[in-house]
């Protein structure tokens, strides 16, 4: 087994963290492992984050729920898909598939390092579908503002645009339209917030929904969204009843905050409560389902 | 044509800063090494991994097909680093952490120094470069020649007037657009910022006004012109690199180039490179921009890089 490139050791916070190159293709990932410090994890989590503008959006928020899980005692593994931050490849050639390729991958290395833990896939927004296709039967799916389909999805990222485009006094009025124009044209610099964006994820994207890509496969759902008073908005419980029709034991958190928006919000994020408060819904949940499931059934390998 | 780096030649890093640990990525350099690292520093509120299109990622591995080592991090409080950052500010722009980057890659075996910085690690770049005399150039990207904080939402709303707020905001297809919620954040945001960046004016406060010595130079800082000619004076090359369609940035520049900044640049003529990349690269950088920036990095560090040790 190899080890990681590099580590760090936080005696205060109680955790390690390794940052290493993995996987043996051409084109390797880019990954952080959040250790406890005690060695034993009591189970193993994969952050799939977010993509495009909302990559950004959200690092250090993910930087910081990764090493709150680990300091409660929750392993966990981020990555970075194949074409973003410091892993190999084309972001031209980044779709759905090769994201769900790419949680897969990053769920073995976890399996790999940690050996045999129950395992959950923890989707942040977009990433809540390699999330979802990546878990395995038995295996613990987190959903964090998932949105409910591609075309949705879209729709707010042309619309954030616009927003940043208004603010620039930019007469540019780009459409879902134009977007699909550009991206058959074979223009490389088609971007949403400076971000370039491949024909190939739009159309991957756009082609499914959330609850195609949880599909059949029995597996707890924790499902964190926005609402208030514990009820979440109508999109979050229409995907929430969709779920429970298809059988999916759902459990629900709501909070009234989006995480994560386009744009970066909040210069100190230690400071939002959400941090923890996510961390904490994620270990009790995690651990509940640990105790309450016969022994097995919550996956012990990625 | 120069090899293709990727991340076999590429190493995950955690190093001291202070108190902190900072998180970088060190790419070794193929073939003929030049024993000169490029140390890459991004602008405030970004991070080094989730930038824009692997922009850092690309521009290390770039130069290092060159022959150059390349470190890119993430200053304190920010990315994977350790710390926290409360405010992007040009008085205290992570020159320290730029420094203690610099000082790790002496421990690589690595004694001269390129700095490339973006927006507010530009400043950081200039600052460090100042002290440290190992540092053979600075590479300046939209670098701001006043002080300020630096967030998104304030820069936006410092950008406009109240009035040319006002008015979207009872036009129909803005009104339309409230039914969203992400829709509605937005607008809030910037409505905030606004209302904030208003505030001191309204109240008659004295917080935005500059320091007299600011005035004399055009409006440029005496933090930013003094590591300026320290660096020059020193022999080292600068670079500037402004976007088109960033006005308010090249307009402060030009204004401060008419007063103690011309007579800064005009002393140390040829070691001065000034260029203009087509769209923006302030604040969200177009694509094509960010293509140029890094055609441009590397022209120069190819340049700059077999300079004699002086």
């Amino acid at each position: 087994m190899r080890s990681a490139d590099s580590r760090r050791i936080d005696q205060e916070a109680g955790i390690v963290e390794d940052a290493e190159f993995f996987g043996s293709g051409a084109e390797r990932l880019f990954g952080l492992r959040y250790l406890p410090a005690s060695g034993s994890p009591l189970a193993g989590v994969v952050m799939c984050g977010p993509i495009l503008a909302q990559f950004r959006a959200h690092y250090r928020n993910g930087t910081l729920v990764a090493r709150a899980l680990a300091a409660r005692g929750v392993a966990v593994q981020r990555f970075h898909y194949r074409g973003m931050g410091n892993s190999d490849g084309d972001v031209s050639n980044l779709d759905l598939s090769s994201m769900h390729e790419d949680a897969a991958a990053a769920g073995a290395r976890l399996t790999e390092m940690i050996g045999s833990v129950p395992i959950a896939y923890f989707g942040v927004n977009v990433g809540a579908y390699p999330a979802a296709v990546a878990s395995r039967p038995g295996q613990m799916l987190v959903l964090d503002s998932p949105p409910p389909n591609g075309r949705h999805y879209f729709r707010n990222a042309v619309r954030a645009h616009a927003v940043y485009a208004m603010q620039r006094e930019n007469k540019e009025n780009l459409t879902t339209e134009d977007l699909l124009e550009q991206l058959r044209g074979g223009s490389r610099d088609v971007a949403l917030l400076g971000c370039r964006l491949s024909l190939g994820l739009y159309e991957t994207m756009v082609a499914t929904s959330l609850v195609e890509e949880v599909g059949d496969s029995s597996r707890p759902i924790l499902m964190i969204g926005l609402g208030e008073e514990g009820s979440l908005r109508p999109e979050g419980e229409r995907m929430r009843s969709e779920l429970v029709e298809r059988g999916f034991p759902v459990e629900v958190a709501v909070r009234d905050k989006v995480d994560p928006f386009w744009y970066v919000e909040n210069s100190a994020p230690e400071d939002q409560p959400e941090i923890a408060v996510t961390a904490e819904r994620i270990t009790d949940w995690v651990q509940r389902q640990i105790s309450e499931v016969p022994s097995g059934r919550t996956g012990d390998s990625a | 044509m120069p090899e293709v780096v990727t991340s076999r030649q590429e190493k995950p890093v955690f190093f001291p800063a202070g108190d902190d640990m900072l998180f970088g990525v060190v790419t070794e350099p193929v073939g003929d090494t030049r024993g000169v690292a490029v140390i890459l520093l991004y602008g405030g509120g970004y991070t080094m991994s989730s930038y824009y299109n692997q922009y850092w990622t690309r521009m290390a591995r770039r130069v290092a097909a060159q022959g150059f080592h390349a470190l890119r991090f993430d200053h304190h409080g920010n990315g994977d680093s350790t710390g926290r950052v409360d405010e992007f500010d040009h008085r205290a722009p992570f020159s320290d952490d730029m420094e203690a980057a610099m000082r790790f890659m002496e421990t690589q075996g690595v004694r001269r120094f390129l700095v490339v910085g973006d927006c507010l690690g530009a400043r950081g770049a200039l600052v460090a470069a100042s002290h440290i005399e190992e540092v053979d150039g600075v590479f300046m990207i939209s670098a701001m020649v006043r002080d300020g904080r630096m967030d998104k939402a304030d820069d936006w709303a410092r950008e406009y007037g109240l009035g040319h707020y006002l008015r979207r905001a009872f036009r129909w297809k803005t009104v339309s657009k409230l039914a969203n919620r992400d829709m509605r954040r937005a607008y809030m945001k910037v409505a905030s910022s606004k209302l904030k960046s208003a505030a001191p004016k309204v109240r008659g406060a004295s917080g935005g006004r500059r320091a007299p010595q600011d005035q004399d130079n055009g409006g440029a800082s005496t933090r930013f012109l003094g590591p300026l000619e320290i660096v020059l004076g020193r022999g080292a090359n600068v670079h500037f690199v402004f976007g088109a369609d960033d006005e308010q940035r090249s307009a402060e520049f030009e204004m401060a180039r008419a007063a103690s900044l011309g007579r800064i640049l005009g002393a140390a003529e040829t070691q001065v490179e000034i260029n203009v990349v087509p769209g923006t690269i302030a604040n969200i950088q177009d694509v094509t921009a960010q293509d140029a920036i890094i055609d441009l990095v590397s022209d120069w560090v190819g340049r700059v890089g077999d300079r004699p040790e002086h």
